[in-house]
């Protein structure tokens, strides 16, 4: 995690115009949400960088971080590209992060039973 | 880029819940390792981008002009059950890093603090992350060759522990022995939720 300069961000900001914060559908962009490429949808006006996404994730489920992971594109870029693709209906969402920091909430029963699940699935790994 | 990945790549289409927890520690402690040791793809990095928090650095480093910076991050994958799924995201939790922390480990449910006991000061930092973000936490000693068997209690005051965190022992790159200490981090999280509710 040492931190490093790359000349080759400057095509990523070029491509998300600048933006370097997400702008439009990514609120809900978890780094471990699902996302899959919705089938049947032209690539007419994609840049290189979105279609990249949407072969990748013509495959099945992969979560945002894997998304970024295998392309190559830093978790910021990768969100921005996720929210245009999202906009334009190549890219669905599947499964949400749960969310643990919900502890204390009308939900305690939920998060004690994902934790017990969590903890056999872990146990008979 | 795509066309050389297999399809063992993929989530499960089963999965409907997916989870995570953090494993946290300095350089060099073996969080990379821990994760590879558990996780069902091969440990990936991804990268975030540094603006505001790196100019600090940039400043400390003489560049004057504020420029952006990656940190990367590494993570890895468990399928629990056919509808769950567990990342585990390993980060050094440093306070310059906070932002990125924040991004990270928010829904995370819980943090393993990896420590080595030769260099406990080494782990104060990713302590504090950890605590400022309120992430319940258990902390696991990475046993290295020429670790010294230091007395628990001495351990346990050198790192300021609350008498309830557990601290354990592990071999980072025995696949047994990292499931045992997310078994004990989820224990934790199961027993401090229990007293919470």
């Amino acid at each position: 995690m040492t931190p490093r300069y790359r000349r080759d961000l400057v095509r990523s900001f070029v491509l998300t115009g600048g933006r370097a914060q997400p702008t439009r559908n990514t609120g809900a962009l978890d780094v471990i949400t699902m996302v899959t490429a919705v089938p049947g949808r032209p690539f007419t006006g994609l840049q290189p960088e979105h279609l990249a996404i949407v072969e990748l994730c013509r495959g099945g489920y992969l979560s945002v971080a894997e998304v970024a992971a295998h392309l190559g594109q830093p978790l910021t870029i990768t969100r921005i590209l996720l929210g245009d693709l999202l906009a334009s209906g190549h890219v669905a969402v599947g499964a949400n992060a749960s969310d643990g920091g919900a502890a204390g909430a009308a939900a305690d029963s939920d998060h004690i039973r994902l934790l017990e699940r969590m903890l056999r699935g872990l146990q008979a790994l | 880029m795509a066309s050389r990945l297999s399809d063992g790549i993929y989530v499960r289409d089963t999965v409907q819940t997916i989870v995570k927890l953090m494993v946290v520690g300095p350089f060099g402690v073996g969080k990379t390792t821990l994760i590879g040791a558990v996780s069902e793809i091969e440990p990936l990095r991804t990268e975030e981008l540094m603006t505001q928090a790196g100019a600090v650095v940039d400043d400390l480093t003489g560049i004057p002009a504020k420029r952006t910076t990656t940190v990367a991050l590494d993570f890895g994958r468990l399928t629990l059950a056919d509808d769950l799924a567990l990342y585990l995201f390993g980060t050094p939790g440093q306070q310059r890093f906070a932002q990125i922390w924040k991004d990270i480990a928010r829904g995370a449910f819980g943090a393993l603090v990896l420590a080595d006991s030769r260099f406990l000061d080494q782990s104060f930092e990713a302590l504090g992350v950890v605590e400022r973000f309120n992430l319940p936490y258990i902390v696991a000693l990475n046993t290295f060759p020429d670790t010294p068997d230091y007395p628990r209690a001495e351990l346990r005051e050198a790192l300021d522990l609350d008498p309830r965190t557990p601290l354990i022992t592990c071999n980072a790159q025995d696949r047994q022995s990292a499931k045992t200490a997310l078994v004990e981090l989820v224990k934790h999280l199961y027993i401090r939720q229990q007293e919470l509710s």
